[in-house]
């Protein structure tokens, strides 16, 4: 189990396998799935209908990710440096939204 | 380090938006602010700017006099407004000004929405210090929220037809007249909803919606309510101000991204044709100009071949962004 930390920036626990997505891209749908991205897009937001959490790299309270993730009531951690390399990998994802810690298994 | 501007964005006309981005300081009361084009569009592989970069400019944006914060959250809203109008405005009967129109209004915008995720959070910061400890200003329901609403909306109109998301994709166009109306006009409705590069696929394009029914076909329909809380009153003190211009920064940041595709789709498109008939040139050919350059003299037709090759070479760029070259010619057509 490693772990990784970030801003705590919509509050809850959820846990699933990775869904990576591109800066512009849209990636497949995968329900139950902890998104994970550089930046998230409002053009992006569909995805947002399925998913189980959000972990991004940029940071901020007020990015498009952590805005759309507290109105859909969906836990994120925004801020986590190398999210997409170190998360790619995971089997399953962990992340606390109200701390902002990430762990995750390969 | 690579220049953010060959990543993100691959025709010249869509880089040159970029030119001015050393005139944001002065734009907005700030003339000390150097925004420079080589190192605030900068990628070192994890972010858009440098962390440096970023944090001065917050400060240098935001622990200024309340007029000048007052003042400077004025000019992100003219800037916006100014960029909305242009957009939308038809054509006054030249192609080629009206084009160079939203170019302007463009390039006047395009500094917001980038200094904007770092002067949100400073501003919140400076809110959170002045005591205020209710929720962030930004537009509800988000330009996210909305348009997943809508599309959830036109996947249950679509199956009061009969036609389910997977029929629609397997037969698109070839669809009933009012399952293919129903389409359009989401399609119409939503243009600006897709990524930064004006030639990578988004949501104006028909084919592109029926694609994302099916993926979201039998997804948890985890919609939230509407409720929007109500303004809180803060009379008219330091705290108003600094929520005042959280919220003009917030709504030109939150929907920065729509404002400018849709500057292109609506305000640009219509008009290349025309544009390049005035001109003597190919449609496509002014995909590959600056906005400089189509107000003053186009480059050679040898130039423009060199460009449009360079442009067909990266392949990293097409790939990334899933820019298919053939769709050139269709993208410069009258919708």
């Amino acid at each position: 189990m490693m772990t990784l930390s970030g801003i705590g920036a919509s509050p809850g626990r959820a846990a699933g396998p990775p869904l990576i997505v591109g800066d512009e891209g849209e990636g497949a749908a995968t329900a139950g799935a902890v998104l994970v991205g550089r930046v998230i897009h409002p053009h992006q937001a569909p995805l947002f209908l399925s998913i189980a959490g959000v972990v991004t790299e940029d940071g901020g309270a007020l990015q498009h990710a952590a805005i759309l993730a507290r109105e859909f009531g969906v836990p994120a951690v925004v801020g986590v440096a190398d999210a997409v390399t170190r998360l790619a990998t995971a089997r399953v994802i962990r992340l606390d939204g109200t701390t902002g810690v990430v762990t995750f298994e390969v | 380090m690579r220049t953010l501007r060959d990543h993100l964005v691959g025709l010249p006309l869509q880089k040159s938006v970029f030119a001015r981005l050393g005139d944001a300081g002065p734009q907005l009361g700030v003339p000390e602010l150097e925004v420079d084009d080589g190192v605030a569009l900068a990628d070192d592989g994890r972010l858009l700017v440098a962390d440096g970069f970023m944090s001065r400019t917050a400060a240098a944006l935001c622990d200024r006099s309340p007029e000048s914060v007052r003042v400077q959250a004025g000019s992100v809203r003219v800037a916006t407004s100014r960029l909305e109008t242009a957009t939308e405005r038809t054509t006054n009967g030249d192609p080629l000004s009206s084009i160079l129109a939203v170019g302007a209004a463009l390039r006047s915008f395009i500094a917001i929405p980038i200094l904007g995720k770092a002067v949100t959070d400073a501003l919140l910061a400076r809110l959170r210090d002045a005591g205020f400890e209710g929720p962030a200003p930004h537009p509800r329901p988000s330009p996210g929220l909305r348009l997943t609403s809508d599309l959830v909306a036109l996947g249950d109109a679509c199956a009061r037809t009969g036609w389910s998301p997977e029929e629609i994709a397997a037969t698109w166009p070839e669809v009933p007249e009012p399952v293919r109306l129903l389409v359009e006009s989401f399609a119409a409705d939503h243009v600006g909803f897709g990524p930064m590069p004006w030639d990578a696929p988004g949501w104006e394009h028909p084919a592109y919606v029926v694609s994302h029914l099916v993926t979201i076909a039998g997804r948890v329909r985890r919609l939230p309510d509407d409720e929007v809380p109500p303004a809180p009153d803060l009379g008219a003190g330091h705290v108003a101000m600094l929520y005042d211009a959280l919220a003009a920064w917030l709504e030109a940041t939150e929907r920065g991204l729509v404002l400018v595709r849709r500057a292109f789709y609506v305000g640009i498109r219509p008009q290349l044709v025309d544009a390049a008939a005035q001109l003597g040139t190919r449609p496509s050919d002014l995909l590959f100009v600056t906005f400089d350059e189509l107000a003053t003299s186009l480059p050679s037709p040898g130039e423009l071949a060199d460009r449009r090759e360079a442009y067909v070479a990266n392949r990293s760029y097409l790939e990334t962004h899933g820019v298919d070259v053939s769709g050139l010619e269709a993208l410069v057509v009258r919708p």
